[in-house]
């Protein structure tokens, strides 16, 4: 289905159905259109997948920061119900609630907040799709799809070679500036956070400003892995240059550099300094 | 497709359009069942196979008044009989869903399956950095009017809907291509 006649007000009752903003009557007489514009359904189904998609996104991002905040939360809360009997040992109390809060910071190891692993098919970079296929693939983008078929079917040696091969044989094309994302990624998991930096930074040496999610993810990974080799200054510039893209990442960059920033001892983990 | 030829085709006994009539008919109920009503695939399929035999079955015995109307009537049928079917199921649960459902909007089931949505997660992610952000406006705010979406990207609201609407066809394509792999 490459293009369907359009139908505006159509869209718009799609739009607010997703949204729930329709009642059962209304959606069922949307429905009725539905039976006679199908192609609208596929483009329905595909809207509610991607609700879904950012949904799990702001779940996933909503559920660290609160799993962080929840134990702070409580003892707030319980100095507010019994606050009479706080007041009675207010100086005792104040002093534990400190070393609580104290201990809630500085207890969460920093690395545990990093990316643990890097999911291959998602982050992986392979030849564009979305434009007409009628040309032909040059052979760096094809050895670039090589090489995601092979990572994500766990033949990681084999999608390290092909990645090699394309630095080597094709520096100069944007194919490699993705091959060395995908090697950072792949050391990434691995767990040799230096070769990653090194990989990562060739890609920011090379990338162009017309593809800046390469640049936002060599960046954001960049930053973990240098947290995970404990160079927290070099970190925070990292992840400040995600923060600062504006991109996918910048909600995470913002919690990160929070918590870097609690960590190098500049700020309060619960300061707003920056603004989001 | 009119569908009013339905009518018309069962009344002149013309089976050949009453097959391709029901056979476009099918898979559309489907999809209204387990995205409307969150039934499963198995529900769905007997559910929109009873509904189309009860409705030939109304339209033969001239209970339809307006053929304009057939597929509000079927659809109708659809959505009764499945409330039907789950009540016989789970008669002491059902007894306030239909009620519920009038009162508020339902929560939509999306038919992507785990493979799909990650294929559809790497089309997203293969968009230009602007429309992914875009999109994500889009989705994260859904209580503001497109106005607001389209000054927010400095983008006529006509614009902004046709935005949406290119960038939901290209991904639907890419991730419907993608599972053909």
């Amino acid at each position: 289905m490459h293009k369907i006649s359009r139908d505006l007000e159509l869209e718009k009752q799609i739009d607010a159905y997703v949204k729930g903003k329709l009642t059962e009557k209304q959606a069922l007489q949307l429905w009725e259109k539905l039976l006679e514009r199908p192609a609208y359904i596929e483009l329905l189904n595909t809207e509610l997948g991607l609700k879904k998609l950012f949904e799990e996104q702001f779940d996933a991002d909503s559920s660290e920061t609160d799993s962080a905040s929840a134990n702070e939360k409580n003892i707030v809360y319980s100095i507010q119900r019994y606050w009479k009997w706080m007041a009675a040992a207010a100086a005792v109390i104040l002093l534990a609630v400190a070393i609580n809060i104290l201990r809630i910071g500085t207890g969460q190891s920093l690395k545990d907040a990093t990316v643990k692993k890097i999911t291959l098919d998602e982050n992986l970079s392979s030849a564009r799709i979305l434009r007409s296929q009628s040309s032909k693939l040059s052979t760096s983008d094809s050895l670039l799809n090589v090489g995601f078929e092979a990572a994500i079917s766990g033949n990681v040696d084999k999608a390290m070679a092909t990645y090699n091969q394309i630095i080597k044989n094709y520096g100069d094309k944007p194919a490699a500036v993705k091959a060395y994302l995908n090697k950072g990624i792949i050391q990434y998991n691995d767990g040799t956070f230096d070769q990653a930096i090194l990989s990562f930074k060739q890609v920011l040496d090379k990338v162009n400003d017309i593809n800046p999610i390469l640049k936002e993810k060599a960046f954001w990974y960049m930053g973990n892995a240098y947290i995970n080799t404990n160079r927290l200054e070099k970190a925070r510039s990292a992840i400040n240059s995600v923060y600062a893209m504006d991109g996918i990442y910048r909600h995470s960059a913002f919690r990160m550099l929070k918590k870097i920033d609690y960590k190098l001892g500049d700020a309060n983990p619960d300061s707003d300094s920056l603004s989001q | 497709m009119d569908y009013s030829e339905l009518v018309t085709a069962l009344k002149e006994n013309d089976s050949k359009t009453v097959n391709v009539l029901l056979e476009a008919l099918r898979p559309r109920l489907m999809a209204f069942l387990r995205v409307h009503m969150n039934a499963t695939q198995t529900d769905a399929e007997d559910c929109a196979q009873e509904s189309l035999i009860d409705s030939i079955e109304s339209i033969r015995e001239n209970r339809l008044k307006d053929p304009d109307q057939v597929v509000s009537y079927i659809l109708s049928t659809c959505r009764n009989n499945y409330l039907k079917m789950q009540k016989k199921k789970w008669p002491d649960t059902m007894d306030n869903v239909d009620e519920a459902r009038k009162q508020e909007p339902s929560q939509l089931q999306s038919l992507l399956d785990e493979e799909q949505m990650k294929l559809l997660k790497w089309c997203l992610g293969q968009l230009k950095s602007k429309y992914q952000k875009f999109m994500q406006y889009w989705f994260d705010h859904p209580d503001i009017h497109t106005n607001k979406v389209a000054k927010h990207f400095g983008i006529s609201v006509s614009n902004a809907w046709t935005r949406k609407h290119r960038l939901i066809n290209k991904l639907n394509e890419c991730y419907q291509k993608k599972s053909e792999i």
